[in-house]
């Protein structure tokens, strides 16, 4: 038993000096903290090591954490910033990391083309390829001729109690409950939600859970991302989605954003690995995965189910509002919704 | 005490340094605003009429998942102590299963499980009772680990007379209770720690308590003042029962002088049954969880496919987890040799610190760590493994000391005494009386620190060095938008590493135990 | 405990004797180093070892031989381990320490024995192993706290000319406490009646059985069998 022991702390001893020694002698590194799902992501920094030949270390997160993110770590490490780039699967987390001085502008060539409303005018920050959100309804429980073509058809009663919203606290269903209080006006959100709750909506943790529900048939309509939508589609679950509210306000889109961060160790790395993510081909990779989320470029060839930006029309939003009105809209919903 | 004071005063500062520094800045931070010196934070606290349902909640969850873990988890624990079982660790070990898988997946195992029985049951399980259930499910082996260590520590003169003399049901209430109280009330105590703290489970199935509070304060308004701030009805809620518990039961430990070796009394005939009946039951509870995983996966063939696309996460995690397992225990050990033997008036205050540092919240105690080791000054340690198991051993050494003091308490000093008297420097008696006389002890608390550190994500994801992961982290950074089956697979693998990993270390126990038996007359 | 003084002969087999609680534990324990008198000293072998509340030779230096009540057996040694740890400590050579144990082990009749636990070793044999233990490398002094209490009649009585035919051999000095009149009255050149932390009366068994000089000691006269 001594021996074991004995063995077993030399060797923890040994790795552990082994990686303290590794950490400080890499010569060509980029440092990015990425807060979008990992198997989604991790193939295109793969592209761009092989690439440009920079060693990419990477910190994983989801948006729908079940711990603390890390947008916390960033806003923690501020004063000795230790990563180069942050990616960010949605638009809050990186516009309170502007507000609070975290990150630094940059604008990349490669995002010339790309739509204006999907940059950062100071340009601290760049969007590339979108998600949007997506009503998902359940093809057994839904015909094609009811299939609802707008948001609001969530609070017709016909659906009573066969709804679900992930919670609007976390995630992009609160980038989406915000764009809808800047976009509609607080008094017409505040009905909406109000009437989603006299609708019986149950409030799913994340937006996989709304994806189980609506694939299980235990509710029959649910907002959620098209990420997840895809995911129980290609699974071949009876499901199918709708971009809502295309004749109305439009689709929410929530653009991927990256930044660079102040101060961080290697501040040109970054750069050139913003500029890959912003390009054409990042985003035809990103197009092309199980995400399926839509590239802002405009030059991008695509798969058939993946619709061109100039096809959809996106709900008019301006990312610094809502990320700024989030935490206040957030506190009124708390009560509606009984979170 | 006769031992060199200096090593106590190195740990307790090394210690006091990795976790009471950062707590202390992350509540300094929490009475400031951007106006200066405030009780903001606090005041709102104060004011909200949801405290009330959340103390409410958080207290019926705590309490109700404490009881029930030690009603089911103590005759498991009686059993597997006193029946003659050819291979006691295989048992103890299935048994343990429970504890192996992450709450929030045996959530999810159960939800499944609810769809496959009946529809009605998923129903049930979004509800504070259902919470209850699970999390009393994930946390019975403690109980049940924590009865049985206690219970095998009983000699069997002790019960033998009063069994022939009043019978099984006096000899019961009346000797092996007692004896055994206070371990189980620690056991208790533990638990109602780890419901009270415990997130991902209420937060999965809508339950609102404390700990998901805390998490919305972080994750939803990135408020480092307020989130610490809520911490607060955590840490006084926990504080109230820990000072009730020492009122109630006191230091009454063991008072017997015997020998720590003397073997209890064991079993047979139809208590081997009942026994075995229990133990099954157990089993198939536990069983059940991980078969609906096992229903809804890929076939074997892509268990072993992740196994290989995660192999670096694993050998990550398992070397984390087994230098962390060991630096606790050795500090623990340290400090709970301290606080055992000292005459300190402080010693109680050691007692309410650990276990106030154990109930923080991760997050907490890992952004405190942060902002005080990214310096310039400290880059050399900040970043690299090095201040991940920093930050780890913060959070699972106060366990660790918590238990170990209880352990050498249970050592009559007088076995140290003698060691010192003939001639033994303290440290050899330490080394060579102490340490290997405490050896159940101490494997086991090193195996429950093994498996509480390897599943541990939130200090993880704060700490950790770019560019690497632990298997928790990336089965939850893959998870999120994957179909179910790989969720399965993926959640199943964490099961079977850490499985494996203790059915190895109970083997090689065994053996060497085995091999001291055989030494020449 | 009270102030009290104490004198004991190199050579002689000294007893406390007295009621539970009265404090000759703690006395013994004070002489052993592993408690501190508030006052006072305490000298051995003409060495001060505490003096004025302050300890002036930790407990491993003094060199003393010691049978606690509840044996100390340590039970992850085997019998030999439990002799060798102890010269090992004391930094007696490899030869030496064989030499030794054997010795000390034919002397308590536990030859035989050197691979078994102490817990498979009846009480008996468990004692004679504490016994040998304190026995080893020949200490100045060898202090016994009731250390024959939890053996049956028979037993005790045998050990007690064990024991001390044992001591006379090795001439050795010892100081044993106990509760037990007629063992101190039996085995004890000189012994003293302690009661309260104080020392009623010191003397020769004679001495004492003659003219006790106090009811207390009177009474405990009463139990001490004539046959000794």
């Amino acid at each position: 038993m001594r021996n074991f022991l004995k063995a077993l702390f030399v060797l923890a001893l040994c790795v552990f000096s082994f990686s303290c020694s590794q950490a400080s002698k890499q010569e060509n590194v980029v440092v990015i903290y990425v807060s979008a799902d990992r198997p989604f992501s991790e193939p295109v920094l793969q592209a761009f090591e092989k690439k440009a030949g920079i060693v990419v270390k990477a910190v994983y997160d989801t948006e729908e954490t079940k711990s603390t993110g890390l947008a916390n770590r960033l806003l923690a490490e501020k004063d000795n910033p230790q990563a180069d780039v942050f990616w960010s699967g949605e638009s809050v987390r990186t516009l309170i990391l502007k507000k609070n001085g975290v990150l630094t502008a940059y604008k990349s060539p490669s995002a010339e083309p790309i739509a204006p409303t999907f940059k950062d005018p100071q340009g601290y920050w760049t969007g590339f390829s979108a998600r949007c959100r997506v009503i998902l309804y359940n093809t057994n429980l839904v015909k094609k001729a009811e299939a609802p073509k707008s948001i609001y058809d969530l609070t017709d009663s016909k659906w009573k109690g066969k709804i679900t919203i992930s919670d609007p606290r976390f995630g992009t269903m609160s980038f989406h409950a915000t764009a809808l209080f800047t976009a509609l006006g607080d008094d017409k959100a505040i009905e909406f939600f109000r009437k989603l709750k006299q609708n019986d909506v149950k409030v799913s943790p994340s937006n996989s859970d709304v994806r189980r529900l609506v694939e299980n048939g235990e509710v029959a309509l649910g907002l959620t991302d098209t990420d997840d939508a895809n995911t129980a589609i290609v699974s071949g679950k009876p499901v199918a989605l709708v971009y809502p509210d295309e004749q109305g306000m439009g689709t929410p889109f929530m653009p991927n954003m990256v930044s660079l961060i102040a101060g961080g160790p290697n501040p040109e790395n970054g750069k050139k690995l913003i500029d890959f993510l912003v390009s054409p081909e990042a985003e035809e990779m990103l197009a092309k995965s199980e995400a399926v989320q839509i590239p802002l470029h405009p030059s991008v060839p695509l798969r058939a189910n993946v619709p061109k930006i100039s096809d959809l029309k996106p709900l008019q939003v301006d990312y610094a509002t809502v990320a700024s009105r989030l935490e206040e809209v957030i506190k009124i919903l708390q009560p509606i919704l009984n979170l | 005490m006769h031992s060199p004071r200096w090593i106590f005063v190195v740990t307790g500062i090394l210690f006091l340094g990795i976790t009471a520094l950062p707590v202390c800045l992350m509540f300094v931070e929490s009475f400031r605003t951007a106006d200066g010196f405030s009780l903001a934070n606090y005041a709102s606290l104060l004011t909200s009429s949801r405290q009330r349902e959340l103390l409410s909640n958080s207290l019926v969850l705590a309490l109700a998942t404490a009881s029930l873990a030690t009603l089911f988890g103590a005759p498991l624990g009686f059993f597997l102590a006193k029946l003659s079982l050819p291979s006691r660790h295989l048992w103890r070990t299935t048994l343990m299963i429970p504890l192996l898988i992450p709450p929030y997946i045996l959530g999810i195992a159960w939800i499944f499980a609810g769809d496959l029985l009946a529809k009605g049951l998923t129903r049930w399980t979004f509800s504070l009772p259902g919470a209850v259930a699970i999390l009393s499910l994930s946390c019975l082996p403690i109980p049940m680990l924590v009865a049985e260590a206690a219970l095998s520590g009983v000699p069997a003169r002790l019960e033998e007379a009063a069994w022939l003399a009043a019978g099984w049901r006096r000899t019961l209430v009346s000797i092996t209770l007692p004896l055994v109280l206070p371990s189980l009330v620690a056991g208790f105590l533990l638990v109602f720690i780890l419901a009270l703290a415990e997130f991902s489970v209420p937060s999965l199935l809508r339950v609102r308590v404390f700990a998901t509070e805390v998490y919305t304060q972080f994750a939803a308004f990135f408020d480092f003042g307020s989130a610490t701030a809520a911490t607060m009805p955590l840490l006084l809620l926990v504080l109230v029962l820990s000072i009730c518990v020492r009122l109630l039961v006191g230091e009454k430990w063991i008072t017997t002088r015997r020998s720590p070796a003397a073997s209890p009394l064991l079993l047979s005939g139809g208590w081997t049954v009942a026994g075995m009946a229990l133990f099954s039951v157990m089993i198939l509870g536990s069983v059940l969880p991980l078969f609906c995983l096992v229903m809804k996966m890929s076939p074997v063939e892509t268990l072993i496919r992740s196994a290989w696309g995660t192999r670096e996460s694993i050998a990550a995690s398992l070397m984390l987890s087994a230098s962390v397992a060991l630096l606790s225990v050795a500090m623990g050990l340290l400090l709970g040799y301290w606080r055992a033997r000292t005459q300190a008036r402080l010693k109680a205050l050691a007692d309410v610190l650990w276990i106030l540092l154990f109930t923080l919240p991760g997050t907490v105690l890992g952004i405190g760590l942060v902002r005080l080791w990214n310096r310039p000054l400290t880059n050399a340690l900040y970043g690299t493994w090095a201040m991940l198991l920093l930050g780890l051993l913060a959070r699972f050494v106060p366990i660790a000391a918590l238990l170990l003091a209880a352990g050498v308490r249970q050592m009559p000093a007088s076995l140290e005494e003698a060691a010192l008297v003939h001639g033994s420097s303290w440290w050899r008696a330490f080394i060579g009386i102490l340490v290997p006389s405490m050896k159940r002890s101490l494997l086991a608390v090193g195996l429950l620190v093994f498996i509480l550190a390897f599943g541990e994500l939130a200090i993880t994801i704060l700490l950790i060095p770019a560019g690497t992961s632990t298997l928790p982290l990336q089965i939850f950074t893959t998870i999120t938008n994957s179909p179910d089956e790989v969720m399965a697979t993926l959640c199943l693998l964490q099961v079977l590493v850490i499985l494996i990993t203790l059915f190895a270390v109970g083997m090689s126990v065994g053996k060497s135990r085995a091999q001291l038996s055989k030494l020449p007359a | 405990m009270d102030a009290l003084s104490l004198d004991v002969l190199p050579g002689e087999l000294f007893c406390i004797l007295g009621p539970s609680g009265c404090g000759k534990t703690t006395l013994l324990r004070m002489i052993a180093g592993l408690e501190t008198p508030d006052e006072g000293s305490i000298e051995l072998d003409g060495k001060i070892v505490v003096d004025q509340g302050r300890l002036r030779l930790t407990p491993q230096q003094r060199g003393i031989g010691f049978v606690f009540q509840d044996l100390a057996l340590w039970p992850h040694l085997t019998v030999r381990g439990n002799l060798d740890f102890v010269l090992r400590a004391r930094k007696v050579s490899r030869p030496s320490r064989q030499a030794q144990i054997r010795e000390v082990l034919n002397r308590v009749h536990l030859s035989g024995f050197e691979g078994a636990y102490p817990e498979t070793l009846s009480g008996g044999e468990q004692q004679r192993l504490a016994i040998a233990r304190a026995l080893l490398s020949n200490p100045p002094l060898v202090l016994l706290d009731e250390p024959l209490s939890s053996l049956d009649y028979r037993l005790r009585v045998q050990l007690q000319q064990e024991l001390l035919s044992w001591l006379r051999e090795l001439k050795m000095t010892a100081l044993l406490i106990t509760h037990d009149q007629n063992e101190a009255f039996a085995m004890a050149d000189r012994l003293a009646i302690m009661n309260h932390g104080r020392l009623v009366q010191v003397g020769t068994p004679d001495e004492i059985r003659q003219s006790p000089s106090d009811p207390f000691v009177r009474e405990f006269l009463i139990g001490v069998s004539q046959l000794s």
